[in-house]
């Protein structure tokens, strides 16, 4: 399979800080595969994914989206490689005030002109194939509701099917349930890998819990301080391999991921 | 554990908060105190003697204001409906102004500091030169009259909004900001999908707000020169006819409640 992501020796260092949030970071990501990045906070993780949509400028390296590099892109060029990267938050980032079609069709604002976009002038097709993506994801009914009134299950699959609605090659998911219950974290989770696999979209996400990304991954990408020290299938990752990634203990470790399953 | 026993015995109470905080509000209300006592040792403005004319004040209130006389109800009522109107027009004005000025000045919109700095520090000068003064000076060029009224009152409200219009815009900016963006989509779309439907709860209670202001100053400015119910009844009180300014005066009070009342009922509706 293509590779719709890699990224080649990317380097972040925050200005004030004197060890990098990023350094020599080279992976990459198939179409229809799910990779989680695991790691303790601090480790580099969010500052990774934001640099491959250039949220957050990174300072040296190379990111290939399907084969084109966009680090070096001015702004309408980045504007186009960005519709092709869907980005999923914690915190849902979803515009309360506005109804959940409008939400979703937020994910098309990229493909239209400024004034359709300002005008929110959104095409027949779009319209339909997300009233049809919400059906899918069990929130018909809620089409034409608020945004804020949904829960935050609720929020975070408007948030993907926004997501998804750009039809993109990639997703790159910050700790998507890490605000969610463990029954809805489940439902989230279910949720992107069913999408990946039928849109084929390389996924990338964020975890924090071990025993969700063990059990959702198609692989698992481990960081510590900056540097990716791990990149390697689920059932390689030993034990050994965790409590070096997050220099802690086993039993430290499971206590944690306990907590995460009984919720 | 064996700490806080210590500490426990020590004090014989268990203290619930650092000791400095305190302290802090100790140095405070001292602090308070001596400008308290230095400021009215230099204006040579002692509270008790206000206190002790106290009789003085309620014999020119209750002799020469109380009670009201009505000899011109229509003329009043029209100049309270002047300025009414006045507010109204210099906040819708203002409103429009400000929207488009406080764009210039959130950092989700430009990313140019020297225009960030230029359209914030321009904003803070109009803001902090009050619409009395505004008043005094647009007088001396238009005359006395509602025109100069509302001018200095869209320039003081401008200020004002676009101030509070920016820290609107940059506090609901961030999380919407990010989404968007990662889309694809351009700034004017971003603006107008994400950013000002998030910051409508603020602006227009910022509005309103505004409205509630200009009806009181526009009733002040009018003392100056601005037209309206302020000019009506500094126009009594300069022919001594005390009875009817206190007309006035009720005349604004009710309608400056009555307007609040709308405003919280329009909030609540609105807002909602």
């Amino acid at each position: 399979m293509n590779s719709v992501l890699r990224i080649e020796g990317l380097y972040k260092t925050y200005p004030g800080s004197s060890s990098p949030a990023l350094a020599n970071a080279s992976m990459e990501v198939r179409a229809g595969e799910v990779v989680s990045i695991i790691g303790a906070s601090g480790a580099g993780k969010t500052t990774l994914m934001r640099c491959i949509n250039r949220m957050v400028e990174p300072d040296a390296g190379a990111v290939f989206i399907e084969g084109t590099e966009i680090t070096q892109l001015r702004d309408s060029e980045l504007r186009n490689a960005r519709r092709r990267i869907g980005m999923v938050f914690q915190h849902f980032n979803l515009v309360n005030r506005l109804t959940v079609m409008q939400n979703v069709l937020h994910g098309r604002l990229g493909y239209m002109n400024s004034l359709d976009g300002v005008m929110g002038r959104y095409s027949e097709d779009d319209k339909l194939r997300a009233l049809n993506l919400l059906r899918e994801t069990g929130l018909e009914e809620y089409a034409y509701k608020r945004a804020g009134e949904l829960s935050g299950g609720q929020k975070q699959r408007v948030g993907i099917v926004r997501a998804v609605m750009q039809k993109p090659a990639v997703m790159l998911c910050d700790e998507p349930i890490a605000s969610l219950d463990p029954a809805n974290s489940r439902v989230i989770m279910d949720l992107i890998c069913e999408l990946a696999k039928q849109g084929n979209i390389g996924c990338l996400v964020n975890l924090h819990q071990v025993e969700v990304a063990m059990e959702f991954s198609d692989r698992i990408i481990g960081m510590k301080k900056g540097y990716i020290v791990y990149d390697g299938t689920t059932s390689a990752l030993t034990d050994q391999k965790l409590e070096y990634i997050y220099d802690k203990p086993m039993h430290l470790l499971t206590i944690r991921s306990e907590v995460a399953q009984d919720g | 554990m064996a700490k806080s026993n210590e500490s426990s015995i020590s004090t014989g109470r268990t203290p619930i908060a650092h000791p400095d905080d305190r302290r802090n509000v100790l140095v405070f209300a001292l602090t308070v105190g001596i400008l308290f006592t230095f400021a009215t040792w230099y204006t040579g403005f002692n509270p008790f003697t206000s206190l002790l004319e106290m009789s003085e004040f309620g014999r020119f209130i209750t002799q020469d204001f109380l009670p009201p006389r009505v000899t011109n109800m229509p003329g009043i009522m029209a100049a309270m409906m002047q300025t009414i109107y006045l507010a109204l027009a210099a906040s819708g004005t203002a409103m429009v102004l400000s929207l488009l000025w406080s764009f210039c000045g959130s950092t989700a919109v430009i990313r140019n500091k020297s225009i960030l700095t230029l359209a914030r520090s321009l904003a803070s000068v109009i803001r902090n030169i009050p619409a009395l003064i505004w008043t005094y000076i647009l007088v001396f060029s238009f005359g006395i009259g509602t025109h100069a009224g509302y001018l200095a009152l869209t320039l003081s409200s401008t200020g004002f909004l676009t101030r509070s219009f920016m820290e609107t815009l940059d506090e609901v900016a961030a999380e919407n900001l990010e989404a968007l963006r990662a889309t694809g989509a351009s700034t004017p779309a971003v603006i107008a999908q994400a950013i000002i439907p998030a910051a409508m709860p603020g602006l227009v209670s910022w509005f309103l707000y505004s409205v509630e202001l200009n009806i009181r100053t526009s009733t002040i400015l009018g003392l100056v020169g601005a037209g309206g119910v302020g000019l009506l009844m500094m126009t009594y009180i300069k022919q001594f006819n005390y009875a009817e300014a206190s007309f006035v005066i009720f005349v604004v009070a009710v309608a400056t409640i009555v307007v609040n009342l709308l405003i919280d009922i329009i909030r609540k509706k609105v807002l909602a």
